[in-house]
């Protein structure tokens, strides 16, 4: 364990990184704003052009916000998730979250053409897709918590969940057979993912998940420190098992589902972040680590998006691929360099 | 009799462990019956599967008892609370940490757990608790490396002494010496023995090094097919108990040795 002195001061360059990358993120994009007219904008002065406030404003800003509770959001529950299941591959979508959320928007999108429902086109708007997004989620993490109540081993609740996500994607699979060429696009276009859609009134909503699930995972972090050892250790330490596993489910659903509701199926950082703080902080208390995933997870997902803007060429690309594409190698060079991935 | 009443920490009382499905239920061994008073050591000692295992998750209530009755300060052992049982009982099992990140301090610290507020959060008294236990154990010079780092011996003590800091009057332990070399097998069974004499902590210990058992052990509970018997090593000597523990073709007990040997 480190002094404390050494955290501080971690959590501080954290904090100055998350401000310099939010800043990078909402200065960058297809329109080239000074970052002086970007910080006069963002503190509710009027900038040399009245375009630039509202790009800025309506719609880098809550981009950036998004990124933040997305990233942050992602990373903690893949820590919820690889402490629970004591398995360092664990990561938020292992309970199904994201086959239960692609499931709901495939039969939104996809099941609309074939059981001949016409939602009509006003239905298919970004609202929608959360709502079907969520449903799905949620059915998912019923599913999940019912069997949580009969198993008590948390490996086969880990086994079940994987199940669980093989059966949506099947069926998904048997809808894009019958789907057809545009349906089948704009399905694809929601797996990509994306962080720019979210409206104002959707990042409140995401705002008040992610304190919700945030808040519960901090109630846990005793019992998430006891599991480190094991569930028999923990149990012995006068750890309610049972209710614990409840709550961190509850809080990685939260998590994971409500950001896989508004920015789609975002892959890789639930799963990397844990790693990587663990590396650099070096530390095994879910006190010192949860904020620590947070931030990085925040930070990542900022630095995604900006890559993802490709400054100078008027083109977005699927922030879920680049996630992937920029975290992976990362991984495996810190892998390469340690040799041995604990967790 | 020695047995004081009042003395009496853990009694068993015609107790059947095992474990059970939907289905069935597996009784691993039935009728034991024993009185343990504090500050005593305890070795249970028996062929591979007889269940002491069983037995050690049974009064650590990680698995739940089949029939009978067990008192714990003469109260019914299913009327205490998780985290009551807690502050009676502490163990240390075969199984390693899940996480082999953790520190030695981190891991020492959780010991606190059942006394620590919402967040975990150590106080005076808890670092102070943790020191102790830390140099009764030897292991001060670890507490800044990881468990992936330690050897068998180290994370054993380690483990005792996360169990010493839980500051409970019982400590159970799962074949504590295993994967141990002589002298560290020795290194820990005297280390249990003064917890017990110094600190009057009821000591229950699963061992397969009934030589050494028998010369730490205040009593032990030699657990066979047909009986389990109860007693101090020198009654259990002149009972005959080791002599049928195994078949007897290879290895026989001489009761003048104290100790199992080689036929010839």
């Amino acid at each position: 364990m480190k002094n404390q002195k050494t955290y501080r001061f971690y959590f501080l360059v954290l904090i100055l990184i998350l401000i310099i990358t939010f800043i990078i993120s909402i200065s960058l994009g297809t329109v080239s704003i000074p970052v002086r007219e970007v910080i006069i904008s963002l503190f509710g002065g009027e900038p040399l052009k009245s375009s630039w406030k509202y790009i800025i404003l309506d719609y880098r800003l809550p981009k950036a916000i998004t990124a933040i509770l997305a990233g942050g959001g992602l990373a903690v529950s893949g820590l919820l998730m690889q402490t629970l299941f004591r398995n360092p591959l664990a990561g938020p979508f292992v309970l199904g979250l994201s086959s239960g959320a692609s499931l709901g928007v495939a039969l939104l999108i996809l099941g609309t053409g074939i059981f001949g429902i016409s939602f009509g086109g006003f239905l298919l708007g970004s609202w929608s897709l959360v709502i079907a997004s969520a449903f799905g989620s949620f059915l998912v993490l019923l599913a999940v918590l019912s069997v949580t109540f009969k198993v008590k081993d948390t490996m086969t609740i880990l086994i079940i969940g994987l199940m669980f996500g093989s059966v949506t994607a099947a069926v998904v699979s048997v809808l894009s057979y019958f789907s057809n060429a545009e349906q089948l696009q704009q399905f694809v276009f929601w797996s990509f993912g994306t962080l720019g859609n979210v409206s104002w009134n959707g990042i409140l909503i995401l705002f008040f998940c992610i304190t919700i699930g945030l808040w519960i995972s901090i109630l846990t972090t005793k019992s998430l420190n006891a599991l480190l050892l094991g569930e028999n250790y923990a149990k012995s330490m006068g750890v309610n098992l049972k209710l614990a596993t409840f709550w961190i489910i509850v809080a990685t659903s939260l998590l994971a589902g409500s950001i896989t509701a508004f920015a789609g199926p975002i892959a890789f950082v639930g799963l990397a972040v844990p790693h990587l703080t663990r590396q650099y902080f070096n530390s095994s208390n879910h006190m010192v680590l949860l904020p620590a995933v947070f931030l990085s997870g925040a930070v990542l997902m900022l630095i995604c998006d900006t890559v993802a803007q490709l400054p100078f060429i008027e083109l977005t690309l699927p922030i879920n691929a680049i996630t992937s594409l920029l975290g992976a190698p990362v991984v495996i060079w810190l892998l390469v360099r340690k040799r041995k991935l604990f967790f | 009799m020695s047995n004081n009443y009042s003395n009496n920490i853990i009694e068993v009382k015609n107790v059947s462990i095992g474990y059970s499905n939907k289905k069935d239920t597996f009784i691993v061994s039935e009728n034991i019956n024993f009185s343990i008073n504090k500050g005593e050591l305890i070795s249970i000692v028996g062929t591979n599967g007889i269940g002491k295992s069983t037995l050690l998750k049974t009064l650590a209530r990680i698995q739940p008892q089949k029939n009978g009755i067990i008192l714990l300060n003469n109260k019914k052992f299913n009327e205490y609370s998780t985290l009551d049982i807690a502050t009676q009982l502490s163990i240390v099992l075969t199984e390693s940490p899940s996480s082999k990140n953790i520190t030695v301090k981190e891991l020492v610290s959780l010991g606190r757990h059942p006394y620590t507020n919402w967040i975990g959060m150590l106080t005076e008294m808890d670092e102070k608790i943790i020191e102790e236990s830390l140099i009764d154990t030897d292991t001060v010079n670890l507490v800044n490396k990881k468990c992936s780092e330690l050897s068998d011996g180290q994370l054993q003590r380690v483990m005792i002494a996360r169990a010493l800091v839980q500051d409970t009057p019982i400590i159970l332990l799962d074949e504590p010496t295993t994967h141990l070399d002589i002298y560290h097998r020795a290194y820990i069974l005297k280390l249990l023995k003064d917890l017990a004499n110094k600190k009057k902590k009821t000591i229950i210990f699963s061992t397969h090094e009934i030589d050494l058992a028998i010369q730490v052990s205040h009593k032990m509970i030699v657990m066979t097919t047909d009986k389990i018997y109860f007693d101090k090593p020198e009654m259990l000597i002149k009972l005959g108990c080791f002599e049928n523990l195994f078949p007897s073709e290879t290895i026989e007990f001489d009761n003048e040795l104290k100790q199992f040997i080689l036929k010839k």
